[in-house]
């Protein structure tokens, strides 16, 4: 008797949005079971809050890659790349050649330049590592503290080593200001739509958008995920006054 | 509807310098704002046309009415008299040209 291991058994249950595909009726195969057996989902559930969509995208699947290969980022995608929108376009990209590289600094630095406050909002830790890095040690790095996956911020924000400061929704105007900026991150771009976490729409309301002297937001991948985005909202690039390319 | 006459108007002015302003205060809640030593919208309140037109005495007047009330008002103050600036600007540069 063949062991039986439902194809989708780590899948997190997530209502609402279209249903998931149907799960394949070909045999799963020892990499796929594998997979399924160490409960990737709720890994890449907790790795993603703290770290940041693409960020625990390219972990989990340079990874896997390095364990498995190409059938196992495969079966990765097909696992959790329906209720994980950025790790689906992430393992494809890899499956399409591309690799994980550094993050480019240049046009976040010019368009940061003579900012006295930066508020980030959203987790991208390769992002801000990099832009703890180009900014002036007087430059003060606030990070807002909400997120619709459970986050222990704590652990989060320790890894800053003090460069970084919480903010929650009610203190994060305090900030605000002529050489203040807020910095979040775009999870692809069909101008003028553009795939943002929940927490910036919580953030930039109309009385914000004036009191902060750039709203940038920064695109961390080539194109917009194909599958439906979960845990993303859609708004329009107008909310910014700046929209920096992955590539720049 | 301002914006409208500056697009109307060509653009032979030179490249414009700083703008010379006054800070327009966000008001926010004491406990929000102590996190911040300088609160102030970006936009400021453009003062050279007002400083060639009134009184060090009549501009102190006019700055602190186009300043007061809701920080919404005062900021649309600061941007219409942005654009009445630019239209100043645009005018007296199209008259220069002949």
């Amino acid at each position: 008797m063949s062991e039986q291991v439902p194809r989708f058994s780590q899948r997190i249950p997530i209502v609402g949005g279209p249903s998931a595909p149907p799960a394949s009726v070909r045999e799963v195969t020892s990499d796929e079971r594998a997979i399924g057996r160490l409960g990737l989902g709720s890994a890449f559930e907790l790795a993603s809050a703290e770290l940041g969509f693409v960020a625990a995208s390219w972990l989990f699947v340079d990874q896997v890659a390095a364990l498995t290969g190409e059938d196992g980022v495969r079966s990765l995608r097909d696992e959790l790349g329906p209720s994980f929108s950025v790790l689906d376009f992430v393992a494809s990209e890899w499956l399409e050649g591309k690799r994980s590289r550094d993050v480019k600094t240049s046009a976040i630095a010019s368009a940061l330049e003579g900012i006295r406050r930066l508020v980030i909002v959203g987790v991208e830790t390769r992002h801000i590592d990099a832009v703890v890095q180009v900014l002036p040690k007087s430059t003060r790095i606030g990070l807002v503290t909400y997120r619709l996956q459970a986050v222990d911020w704590s652990r989060v924000v320790s890894n800053y080593q003090g460069r970084v400061e919480p903010l929650d929704l009610a203190s994060f105007q305090g900030w605000s200001g002529a050489r203040s900026a807020i910095v979040t991150f775009i999870y692809g771009a069909r101008p003028p739509r553009i795939n943002v976490l929940s927490a910036f729409l919580r953030v930039a309301g109309p009385d914000v958008r004036t009191q902060f002297r750039d709203i940038i937001g920064w695109n961390t991948l080539s194109a917009a995920p194909e599958v439906y985005p979960r845990y993303l909202v859609e708004t329009l690039s107008t909310d910014l006054t700046e929209l920096i390319d992955e590539t720049d | 509807m301002l914006a409208a006459v500056v697009a109307q108007l060509e653009d032979v002015a030179p490249a414009e310098d700083d703008l010379q302003s006054e800070p327009v205060a966000i008001r926010l809640p004491p406990a929000v704002a102590s996190a911040s030593d300088d609160s102030e919208f970006p936009l400021g309140m453009p003062t050279r046309l007002l400083r060639e037109l009134l009184t060090e005495s009549e501009l102190a007047t006019a700055l602190e009415a186009l300043r007061d009330g809701p920080a919404h008002h005062a900021l649309a103050n600061a941007a219409m008299a942005a654009l009445i600036e630019r239209i100043e600007r645009r005018v007296r540069a199209i008259k220069a040209k002949g």
